[in-house]
């Protein structure tokens, strides 16, 4: 009896076990490549993002990648010649999306347009119609990224007690040579009137090259190819002012030697400087530190970015807009449940924890966002009335970024005049066109 | 026939005991150097998306020594090893001399003179970097509040004055390997010598130059041979410190390999630049293989 009870028990469990086993499913692992996860800002957010993703998708395991800022993008390239990169892979637009692109034959990301065509979000969002800066993504009719967060620069942030107390009207510094006046009126009592971001790292796409770009210059005309060496114009009267411009501007009101932007803001914070140039993702940052206490709320004033008057012609200013939108990697082992984690990204309820550095992609956000981050909302706003503008998708970024940035820094440190420096850097960009 | 076997036994016995090393050098040492020599020779880009490599002959040394800013490189390597070096070794000597001596507290003394050299690269970096920053720098904040300067001196954006700081950084970071070697060498200088110097009249200088001096020489040079290996092919310091800028002023060679390597992926040519340093860090290791030869002779 004992024995055929035994058996019985055994039986069932095993049978309990064969049935749990089949109604086990397999998981997919998708790895996602990002340069935050180790920030305390934003690095949360992540974790967030991947268990509510999991929430909904038992089915997929989403590992974020451990990759610091300043290692990402010497790793990611790396990576992708060895065939070892994340699923899904974060790229900028302003750091050459060609490039990565090209580094395997026929592309090293999925064409996404048959999977963004049509894809509708739980909570409603299009991907096709809801999500901005799609049109940015396509090189060569594919559509090699998704637009996941967006960022706008420079408007001029300027502490509104500081101007009241030396007499200066904000509206002032809509004017390149109002600003000019304002700033070296500002640089006294050992306050600064003026920060631009000038230090080495990335200073081309995002920092300078508006000013070029507002002057009526830059590299390429408009930066649209084709990319010629007939067709450069990083040399131009037009780039020869606005850097003559640029670097009177920073001897004559600002910090000396180089500049960083975390620095510049810190500066600002502590109420050493009256005015800079700020990104949109910095507008978060002065919330949270600018002293004393309130003066976010009190002192903070945002005017657009100057245009510019000369020869009678004024040029209106033309801002930088970036993004940094999620590719999927041609190597992927699971493309479908890495796409579900990227379309998950751009729902309203991701989109609105990550306005903590960026402005949101979906444009269902935007009430939300207005309502909550108003001063961004407002900087976004007034950007989004002028020109938007990024450095050329040229395959060799790199190089290119490696010149404009020897370039300027020569000719805004004085190693070299402002014309020699340019000269020179005209002369590079047309040897690294023959090397294409 | 017995003795025959127990020497092959013995042979292989031997042979089994070397092969482990041998692997890794020929793995970790030997097949990196013949793949570099390899890679030097191709048209490697990472960026092409090709997956075969073609022969190029010498192309990529050619275009790297046509290279406008090669010039400027070599200059800067040149002169921060030169510099550097000679700052290394007398700041050393003098160091050692001064351990040498006895006094209270010196092997205290000893152990924190090693610290800088322990200290990783990264975060010698970093501490100058703040500390010579114009605006926040300890440095110039010293010397601003003490009224020595009106306005903070911008250390790392004056071509001279970055190559000045990095030279600096660098003499403080190598000088206790220095001190360490040629302070091993002063002890193994015989008390007895000093003694009859002195008693022949000579002062300390005197006693320097041809007591110290001739027997410290074998280690001075193989130190001196072996700073110039390292210096010459330096980068971490450099790079995290000034990135090579402003401008190229401080971009060493070391810079650009790193630069067209991993920023523009072009492994070809940054293979060829790594062969030709290799090639004149050899001329060095030459002369230091003769030096550590000529001191063992003479030992």
């Amino acid at each position: 009896m004992a024995i055929l009870l035994f058996s019985a028990v055994a039986t069932a469990f095993l049978f309990a076990n064969g049935s749990q086993e089949k109604g086990k499913v397999q998981q997919a692992t998708v790895k996602w490549d990002q340069w935050w996860y180790s920030d305390p800002v934003r690095g949360p957010n992540v974790t967030w993002e991947i268990q509510e993703f999991e929430k909904t998708h038992p089915n997929i395991k989403v590992v974020p990648a451990a990759i610091s800022s300043t290692a990402y993008w010497d790793q990611i390239p790396l990576d992708i010649a060895s065939g070892t990169e994340g699923d899904i892979v974060t790229l900028d637009t302003g750091a050459g999306m060609n490039q990565y692109y090209n580094q395997r034959p026929g592309g090293a990301f999925v064409d996404l347009k048959p999977y963004i065509k049509g894809y509708t979000l739980p909570d409603g969002t299009n991907l096709e119609k809801d999500i901005v800066l799609l049109d940015q993504m396509d090189r060569n009719g594919k559509t090699i990224a998704l637009p996941f967060l967006w960022f706008a620069a420079p408007d001029t942030a300027y502490r509104k007690s500081d101007l009241k107390n030396a007499g200066i009207d904000p509206s002032q510094l809509t004017t390149w040579s109002g600003y000019e006046n304002a700033a070296k009126a500002l640089a006294k009592d050992g306050k600064y009137g003026f920060g631009q971001p000038d230090s080495q790292d990335v200073l081309s796409r995002w920092w300078l090259m508006n000013w070029l770009w507002t002057a009526g210059g830059g590299i390429f005309p408009d930066e649209k190819g084709p990319y010629t060496a007939d067709r450069l114009i990083f040399n131009s009267q037009a780039n020869i002012y606005a850097l003559t411009y640029l670097k009177r501007l920073i001897d004559e009101a600002g910090p000396s030697g180089q500049k960083s932007y975390p620095e510049l803001e810190a500066l600002f914070a502590n109420g050493n400087l009256a005015t800079m140039q700020i990104a949109l993702w910095g507008v978060g940052n002065l919330q949270k530190n600018m002293k004393p206490a309130g003066s976010f709320e009190s002192d903070l004033g945002l005017a657009p970015f100057p245009s510019l008057t000369l020869d009678g012609v004024t040029h209106k200013p033309v801002y930088v807009a970036w993004g940094n939108p999620l590719a999927l990697s041609t190597l992927s082992k699971n493309p479908k449940a890495a796409f579900e984690f990227m379309a998950f990204l751009d729902s309203k309820a991701v989109q609105e924890r990550e306005t903590v550095a960026a402005a949101p992609v979906n444009t269902l956000v935007m009430p939300w966002y207005k309502e909550h981050f108003p001063v961004q909302y407002t900087f976004l706003n007034d950007a989004r009335k002028y020109t938007f503008r990024i450095v050329p998708d040229i395959a060799n970024w790199n190089q290119w970024d490696h010149v404009i940035q020897e370039s300027l820094n020569a000719a805004l440190l004085g190693t070299k005049s402002v014309k020699d420096a340019l000269d020179w850097g005209q002369q590079q960009m047309i040897q690294l066109l023959k090397q294409n | 026939m017995r003795k025959r076997r127990s020497r092959l036994t013995l042979d292989l016995a031997g042979y089994g005991f070397v092969a482990p090393v041998v692997l890794v050098i020929g793995v970790m040492i030997i097949y990196p150097i013949i793949r570099s020599f390899i890679m030097s020779v191709t048209n490697w880009n990472m960026a092409s998306g090709a997956a075969s490599h073609a022969f190029v002959g010498l192309k990529n040394f050619k275009s790297v020594f046509e290279l406008s800013e090669f010039g400027q490189m070599s200059k800067v390597t040149l002169l921060y090893t030169v510099i550097g070096v000679l700052g290394k070794m007398y700041v050393g000597l003098a160091v050692a001399l001064l351990l040498n001596r006895a006094f209270r507290g010196r092997s205290i003394v000893r152990a924190l003179v090693v610290v800088p050299w322990a200290i990783p690269s990264v975060v010698v970096a970093t501490v100058f970097l703040i500390s010579l920053d114009p605006t926040f720098g300890i440095i110039n904040g010293t010397l601003v509040h003490s009224g020595i300067i009106a306005k903070g001196i911008p250390f790392l954006s004056v071509p001279a004055l970055a190559m000045t700081s990095i030279i600096g950084v660098a003499v403080w970071r190598y000088f206790p390997f220095v001190t360490l070697m040629l302070l091993a060498g002063l002890q193994g200088i015989p008390k007895e010598l000093y003694e009859v110097a002195a008693i022949d009249g000579a002062n300390a200088w005197r006693r320097f130059l041809h007591v110290t001096w001739p027997l410290l020489k074998p280690v001075w040079s193989i130190v001196l041979i072996l700073q110039i290996v390292w210096t010459i092919r330096e980068f971490d310091l450099v790079y995290l410190i000034t990135k090579g800028g402003p401008g190229s002023s401080t971009a060493v060679i070391g810079v650009d390999i790193y630069l067209n390597a991993f920023r523009y992926l072009r492994l070809g040519t940054a293979a060829a630049e790594s062969v030709f340093l290799t090639l004149i860090s050899m001329i060095f290791a030459l002369f230091y293989m003769r030096a550590v030869r000529k001191s063992e002779g003479k030992s």
